[in-house]
């Protein structure tokens, strides 16, 4: 090792130490960001999983729809972060569809029965339940193109939201529909709409279960 | 402000002193990361059991469905449903796992062995045995396998099937998570199969031609 390199040999110059000292400090940041996200995430993951719990546990066999779907609301509303929430029933019948929860502009209110197939084919709930698929509409431009029916609160005060998801109640020609809505535009992920259909179907199940029912097969 | 606390007054140490820093994060982080892991998985679980427990399956197809979603994501080392006749006194099991798979297991009287299950049933609450010793004074009834190999699980957690007044006077029937490992399901570990529990009695009870009470004005 040649006299002039004694320097380099026993450490750094300050110049590289003051490189490496940045190098550190950027890495910092960035595993502090990464950090951060990894809470984020957890805090959501935390947040669908309490719900998931809450309505397996709190929605009972025998409660009526209204029950139900209040229970539902008051479970997922805040969290969801939602502008309006309804849960519909489809009596095939009488062609005719009832709200028994829809809670939109901060209150709960009585939607009127109306007919559902004969009026403009009941809408986005109605194009929803006929396919018997979740529908997500992402914008309210969308959902005007899609047929969607304002209701009076609605066109008075012009607050429409834009983000619009209604999952089916027992497939096909269902018996029914939860619908969650956003204020905001492309509201619900993918997750996030897997989170829904998972609460639709505990509402279904709830819905249909009928206790002193003897198993199938039992 | 001291010339010697000029280091300190303009941010952390450079280089060197940030590597503690670093080293702790990155263990936060690995913390984290498993927490994310076991929280999606939970998630998925749940999703996953609304999605395949479908109302018209037979208990036997239902409590399949439920063990191939659950019992690798929770480690578990048997795993049954038992459906309570009361009015004949017999506990039937159309699901039992155990030793690595799908065992007939006779029916018993719930009166003569109740077993823990049967405690289940009459607490109507969900049972959890952490140990082997926990559960021999609980009565916990030995399958022929478990007696003839010598592997029995040490917890035991039961969920009772229809347990609450909405529901009925007693429960249905009870779904068993066991492990090998003693004291194996933390309080959330136990919420979750308690969600399982709920979501498998809706579907056993689910009856797709029921009129829906309240849907006409």
């Amino acid at each position: 090792m040649g006299l002039f390199n004694f320097g380099k040999a026993k450490g750094e110059s300050p110049e590289e130490l003051a490189e490496r000292a940045k190098r550190a400090e950027s890495e910092a940041t960035q595993k502090a960001a990464q950090l951060e996200e990894l809470r984020e995430l957890v805090r959501h993951l935390d947040e669908d999983r309490l719900l998931l719990l809450r309505a397996a546990m709190e929605l009972r066999p025998g409660m009526d729809p209204k029950a139900l779907g209040q229970a539902l609301l008051e479970i997922c509303f805040k969290p969801l972060g939602l502008a309006s929430f309804y849960l519909a029933l489809i009596d095939w019948d009488r062609d005719r569809i009832t709200f028994p929860v829809y809670h939109e502009g901060g209150r709960l209110r009585n939607q009127p029965e109306r007919p559902f197939l004969a009026e403009r084919e009941g809408g986005l709930t109605g194009k929803a339940v006929l396919s018997g698929n979740p529908l997500y509409i992402s914008t309210l431009e969308e959902g005007r193109r899609a047929g969607a029916i304002f209701s009076e609160a609605e066109r008075i005060s012009g607050l429409v939201p834009q983000s619009w998801y209604g999952v089916p109640l027992g497939g096909e020609r269902g018996f029914g529909l939860v619908s969650f809505q956003s204020f905001h535009q492309e509201a619900f992920p993918d997750s996030r709409r897997r989170l829904m259909d998972a609460l639709a179907a505990i509402v279904a199940m709830a819905l249909k279960a009928a206790p002193a029912r003897t198993a199938p097969g039992g | 402000m001291g010339l010697f606390n000029f280091g300190k007054a303009k941010g952390p140490a450079p280089g060197p002193a940030a590597g503690p820093d670093l080293v702790r994060e990155q263990g936060q982080m690995e913390d984290l990361r498993e927490l994310v892991r076991h929280m999606d998985e939970d998630r998925a679980l749940l999703i996953g059991a609304l999605q395949k427990l479908q109302p018209g399956l037979s208990p036997e197809e239902l409590a399949s469905a439920l063990f191939d979603l659950c019992f690798r994501p929770l480690g578990l080392a048997a795993f049954f449903l038992a459906l309570a006749d009361w009015e004949a006194d017999a506990l039937h099991f159309p699901l039992y796992h155990e030793g690595g798979r799908s065992r007939p297991r006779p029916w018993r009287r719930l009166s003569e062995s109740p077993g823990l299950t049967g405690q289940t049933l009459s607490q109507a609450q969900p049972l959890y045995v952490r140990t082997l010793e926990e559960g021999k004074a609980f009565g916990v009834v030995l399958s022929e396998v478990e007696k003839e190999s010598g592997l029995v699980p040490q917890s035991w957690y039961g969920v009772p099937l229809g347990a609450g007044l909405a529901w009925g006077t007693r429960p249905f029937g009870v779904v068993s998570f066991q492990s090998f490992q003693p004291d194996a399901f933390t309080g959330s570990r136990r919420g979750l199969m308690q969600a399982l529990g709920e979501v498998l009695a809706f579907a056993i009870k689910a009856d797709p031609e029921r009129p829906l009470v309240g849907q006409r004005p």
